[in-house]
């Protein structure tokens, strides 16, 4: 090709790396991953209310070693830069090159180690034995009770049947005040989202909106008196009493739970 | 005590004085008319019409077998009768060709407002159109539609509604 | 610059968009497992218990409307009248309920009025200002969330200080079911006395509640379909003349003037406005053939729109004011048609059994109502024609004009000596306007500006 020819494929070249980098980095934006609470995942042929794992224990023992050994020492990793706490992450990074103690550059591009230095630090300190309480390996279904002296994974007492049978109680609570008169008979069709959360004692502590669902443009009008319904069902017939404590902070306990009005849930 | 009798009763005086006092505070309106008079183009057809000599409303009313002619619901057709009707009326007035009448058309109650103007509209015009096919001159007709404001009969019934549904030719006193 | 040397940049820049993107979809979060929320829910069209207590002044002083602390009274009744004209609420209220201070009506006692069983509380004060003018306020409260809803202040006249208490019950009205305001607002009407063969007619304007009530003409000439303008600044109506034939006129509400609409030497009638209030639609009869026509509304030369044999009356504009809605019999029988602004277009909507006359597009462009006759029932349907249905049930009722919300339909009720009603066609809800004398004819005002 010539020269013209070659300026512009080369032009258009950089301009599409460009775009593909704007895009992954907005992409990759720093939304935390959700880290859940590690727990172990036993398969029983039966779920109930009764613990599912042969030997519950309270918590487990925690992840640290006998002694916590000096750091060893390691080469700096190939980037310059300076490298924040590494956050744990659930999954090791796929395809990291380890960096290596000569200062000679990995055959990755620049860009690469650049925009993952968090992760490349933290699997290079992996490698060692050293005693840390770093790094996703290690805490993978281990507790963080440092006292406590069990190798055996924690219960999970609360399984999908449980929340159901939660959700039902609150469900029946609720039920008391779930007759709202609408704005007009056509509102029906709409049905308002929210995310609820509870106090310990049963009480409201926040009722959080998350979205409206209405297809029709000619209904929006109604939308704002809706959702006014949808939380005075909440608001009408919390406290919620005699829901069982243990489930309450558990994951997808009655701390918090998605909540919808819906006009037509009795018709 | 006395002194205050008499305060007493020239302030009772005084207060009675003001009973006459009304605040309004609706404008009054105009009055109407309080007459059943009967004007031009009223839309009261023939009424009042009593005395007078050749030409006049009652020599027409004398003359002719009816000043009037009757339709069907919402028809505006002219029927034997009606013709029979209508041709004496010709004759009278080529009799009087001074004579200038207006024929009013009118509707029964069962129709709406707005549609009923426009169907005494077509009622009168059809009897002007047939008086003029018997030699009338045009011009010295008018036609006006009352709609259904102008009632003969104002029962609700089939008789008074079939009485509403006319076309009457008006001749002036 | 070789061309190999581009390929392999590209196909390694391509590599690494690939690559990063596989890392992208790993530093992603995780979405969420599908948690079936709790659904609770019975949706029924009742009425909303609503508290409206007296409200307090913070002086009582004599002002040209009343005392304030009467006036405070007075308003509170007015707005509980107007909530529970609409069908959509059940007052409680104003008298049996606690009293309110005024240092409460912005700080409610929401224990005393939950106990009423009211849902939501509506508080407010009315306040002599030093230049003449009067306030009313107004506050909307959730009674269960403890919470505000809405407030609105009014500084008005004292003549106006009704106005002041249908804005207050608007905006609650508004803010409970998301409909547009319709209770400040007046209707223009004909007002009937005397004997049927005779019955003399006048034009009348007053608050769509009745009050503030006057006559426009004497009487000595028949009046029919009066129509306000959009503007609000003129009204339309047809009369009688005497000697003339009756023709259509504009009376100019602020100067009293009355002039023609048509110099014509036919029957005019049947007008309303486009909703620019630019032009004036109507009919005009000429040896026995009705049509309609259109014209600037300072006057000028009509233009035609229908050309048939039959009776085209009754023309309607849809608010956007593209087409218009319309009556004729061309078919045999009085049915409603559509037809662009210009008259092209015509076409049948209505083909149920029976007549339909009296079309009105909706000012919110969702339904055009009727009347059926042969039954003289109001209805409503689409603007394509489906979903009919009657409204006034076991009512004789004909003429309907719409609310300027679309919520609400007008209409004279009876055969003879006619009285007005009108419909929420939410609720259902029949309600009576008190008129000094019979009525007909009702034409609904815009919302009144400020």
């Amino acid at each position: 090709m010539d020269r013209a020819e070659a300026t512009g494929f080369g032009v258009s070249v950089v301009g599409h790396c460009a775009l593909l980098a704007a895009a992954w980095l907005i992409v990759s934006r720093p939304t935390p991953p959700q880290f859940s609470q590690a727990f172990e995942v036993s398969y029983v042929d039966e779920v109930g209310l009764t613990a599912a794992s042969p030997n519950p224990a309270p918590s487990a023992q925690a992840s640290v070693a006998p002694e916590v050994g000096p750091p060893e020492e390691v080469a700096p990793a190939p980037t310059p830069e300076p490298a924040p706490a590494p956050a744990p992450t659930p999954a090791p990074p796929r395809a990291a090159p380890r960096p290596t103690p000569t200062p000679r550059a990995a055959p990755t591009p620049p860009r690469q180690a650049t925009q993952a230095p968090p992760r490349q630090q933290a699997a290079g300190n992996r490698d060692r034995n050293s005693g840390s309480l770093l790094g996703p390996n290690l805490l993978r279904g281990i507790g963080n009770d440092r006292t406590a002296r069990s190798n055996s994974p924690p219960a999970p007492a609360y399984g999908a049947s449980e929340r159901a049978s939660v959700r039902q109680a609150i469900a029946r609570a609720l039920m008391r005040c779930q007759r709202q008169p609408l704005p007009a008979p056509e509102a029906a069709a709409i049905r308002v989202n929210y995310r609820v959360t509870l106090n310990t004692d049963g009480s409201l502590a926040n009722a959080q909106f998350v979205g409206v669902l209405n297809d029709d443009p000619a209904l929006e009008r109604y939308e704002r008196r809706m959702r006014d319904i949808a939380l005075n069902v909440i608001n009408a017939c919390t406290p919620i009493r005699g829901l069982p404590p243990e489930f309450y902070d558990v994951p997808g306990g009655w701390r918090s739970f998605p909540y919808q009005f819906d006009p037509r849930t009795v018709r | 005590m006395t002194m205050r009798m008499t305060s007493l009763a020239a302030i009772a005086l005084a207060l009675s004085l003001t009973a006459g006092c009304a605040t309004r505070r609706v404008e009054r309106p105009v009055d109407p008319p309080q007459t059943t008079e009967v004007t031009p183009n009223d839309g009261l057809g023939n009424d009042g019409g009593q005395e007078g000599g050749p030409g006049s409303r009652a020599d027409f009313l004398r003359s002719v077998p009816a000043d009037r002619v009757f339709f069907a619901l919402d028809s505006y057709s002219i029927d034997t009768e009606d013709r029979t009707t209508l041709d004496a009326q010709a004759e009278w007035l080529q009799r009087y060709p001074n004579v200038r009448v207006t024929i009013e058309g009118h509707a029964d109650e069962r129709g709406t407002r707005e549609y009923n103007l426009g169907l005494g509209d077509r009622r009168a015009n059809a009897a002007r159109d047939y008086l003029q096919s018997r030699g009338v001159a045009p011009d010295r007709m008018t036609v006006i539609s009352w709609g259904k404001e102008r009632p003969q009969n104002p029962a609700s019934n089939e008789e008074a509604w079939a009485q509403n549904r006319r076309a009457v030719t008006v001749v002036p006193q | 610059m070789k061309a190999k040397h581009f390929r392999t940049l590209l196909i390694a820049a391509c590599a690494l968009a690939g690559a990063s993107s596989a890392f992208a979809q790993d530093a992603q979060p995780q979405p969420e497992p599908d948690d079936e929320p709790v659904r609770v829910g019975e949706g029924v069209s009742s009425a909303l218990p609503i508290a409206v207590p007296y409200m307090p002044t913070p002086a009582a002083t004599d002002t040209a409307a009343g005392n304030t602390q009467a006036l405070g009274q007075q308003v509170a009744q007015i707005v509980t009248t107007d909530l529970a004209n609409s069908g959509l609420f059940t007052p409680i209220g104003p008298s049996g309920l606690p009293s309110v201070s005024f240092e409460q009506v912005q700080a409610p006692n929401y224990g005393a009025f939950s106990a009423t069983g009211a849902q939501n509380l509506v508080q407010g004060f009315v306040q002599a200002n030093g230049n003449g003018t009067l306030t009313v306020g107004c506050y909307l409260y959730d009674v269960a969330a403890q919470s505000q809803l809405t407030r609105a202040g009014y500084v008005v006249q004292p003549r106006d200080w009704r106005r002041a208490a249908h804005r207050c019950a608007d905006s609650i009205y508004s803010r409970l079911t998301g409909e547009g305001a319709y209770f400040d607002t007046r209707i223009v009407y004909v007002s009937e006395t005397g004997p049927a063969r005779r019955r003399i007619k006048r034009l009348a304007i007053m608050d769509y509640d009745g009050a503030n009530h006057r006559f426009l003409t004497n009487g000595q000439y028949t009046v029919l379909t009066p129509r306000f303008a959009p503007d609000q600044r003129t009204i339309t109506f047809m009369t009688y003349q005497g000697d003339r034939q009756p023709r259509v006129m504009v009376y100019e509400i602020e100067s009293g003037r009355v002039r023609p609409l048509v110099e014509q030497p036919h029957m005019t009638f049947a007008p309303r406005y486009s909703p620019d209030s630019s032009r004036i639609i109507f009919s005009m009869a000429i040896n026995g053939n009705t049509d309609i026509y259109t014209i600037p509304v300072a006057g000028g030369t009509p233009t035609r729109l229908t050309n048939t044999a039959g009776i085209d009356t009754g023309g309607s504009y849809s608010p956007d004011g593209r087409r218009i809605v319309f009556e004729s019999d061309r078919s045999g029988t009085q049915q409603i048609y559509v037809m662009d602004a210009n008259g092209a277009n015509q076409r049948r909507i209505s083909f149920g059994g029976g007549g339909y006359a009296t079309p009105v597009w909706s000012p919110r462009g969702d339904l055009i109502a009727y009347t059926r006759t042969g039954s003289f029932q109001i209805g409503v349907m689409s603007p394509d024609g489906s979903g009919a249905r009657i409204l006034t049930r076991g009512v004789y009722a004909e003429g309907p004009s719409w609310a300027p919300n679309g919520r609400a339909v007008m209409f004279t009720r009876g055969a003879s000596q006619g009285q007005l009603w009108y419909v929420d066609i939410a609720s259902g809800a029949l309600r009576r306007v008190s008129t000094p004398l019979g009525g007909s004819d009702p034409a609904w005002s815009p919302l009144r500006g400020n």
